[in-house]
């Protein structure tokens, strides 16, 4: 930014100076008489803070809320548990299968899918064309 | 590597219960097949489909959390109530609720495209001369 140098441009620039401090200072002269040192008949401002007192109150306080706030944002979801989230690419529960074969209940989902022999796969996909269906992918 | 359940108990219930109104409306089986499956899906799905009872009339739902895939298989005679097409359809809808993130929600829906297309179609004025 190229500095203004004509007298007009100067005179300008210190005229918004001056406005933008003058604004400044008004509130801070306001509050002079807070750090005027002058004691009322009958106040009593008793014996300072300790230094654990102040860290306790203004340190230890605050973070205590966050953390009350904080869980309570959480606690839902860590009440519900794991939940499906598309695109992580990773599955943690066991298989379920609802109207599966009737005889053993639950555990025949699993046996379903481990020891899957090469024999039985080409076998399948030789004899596949009764069944139709679809697929998808998301 | 199993840590807790796929769904929560009303998601089951619900599920089921979508289950059993195909059911009733059709007449087919339909079930339902959610975990992760090793190797090609469609001839697992297959072959997880021969061990159902009454497969010839029995539709199955695989779905593959992990591969993000899913798998309808139709048994022989369940594949003329619901066509490849009707089937791609549902698979489409499944799939579309799955990328949101809801599962269950998904299997129902699917579940409700798969029985309304299985519906025998009513013929009008069938005993008229």
């Amino acid at each position: 930014m190229k500095t203004p140098t004509t007298p007009e441009a100067v005179t300008r620039r210190a005229l918004r100076a001056a406005t933008i401090g003058s604004l400044a200072a008004v509130p801070l002269l306001l509050t002079a008489p807070a750090f005027a040192l002058h004691r009322d008949a009958g106040d009593d401002p008793g014996p300072g803070l300790s230094a654990v007192a102040t860290i306790l109150i203004y340190i230890g306080i605050p973070l205590a809320i966050f953390a009350v706030i904080a869980l309570l944002v959480l606690a839902p979801s860590i009440a519900r548990g794991n939940r499906y989230r598309p695109h992580q690419l990773s599955w943690w529960a066991a298989p379920v299968w609802f109207g599966g074969p009737r005889d053993d209940r639950g555990e025949s989902a699993e046996r379903a899918l481990t020891g899957t022999s090469l024999k039985e796969l080409t076998a399948v996909a030789t004899v596949a064309q009764t069944e139709g269906g679809a697929s998808a992918r998301w | 590597m199993p840590a807790g359940d796929a769904f929560s108990a009303r998601q089951e219930q619900d599920i089921a219960k979508a289950i059993a109104t195909a059911e009733a409306q059709t007449g087919l089986t339909f079930s339902v097949y959610v975990g992760s499956v090793e190797g090609d899906l469609r001839a697992q799905a297959l072959r997880l489909h021969r061990q159902l009872d009454g497969a010839d009339l029995a539709v199955l739902v695989v779905v593959d959390p992990r591969r993000n895939q899913l798998e309808i298989v139709t048994g022989a005679e369940a594949k003329r109530r619901v066509d490849d097409r009707a089937a791609g359809l549902a698979a489409a809808a499944m799939a579309s609720t799955f990328a949101l993130g809801d599962l269950a929600g998904g299997i129902v829906n699917g579940l409700g495209s798969l029985m309304e297309h299985a519906q025998k179609a009513t013929v009008l004025h069938g005993g008229q001369p």
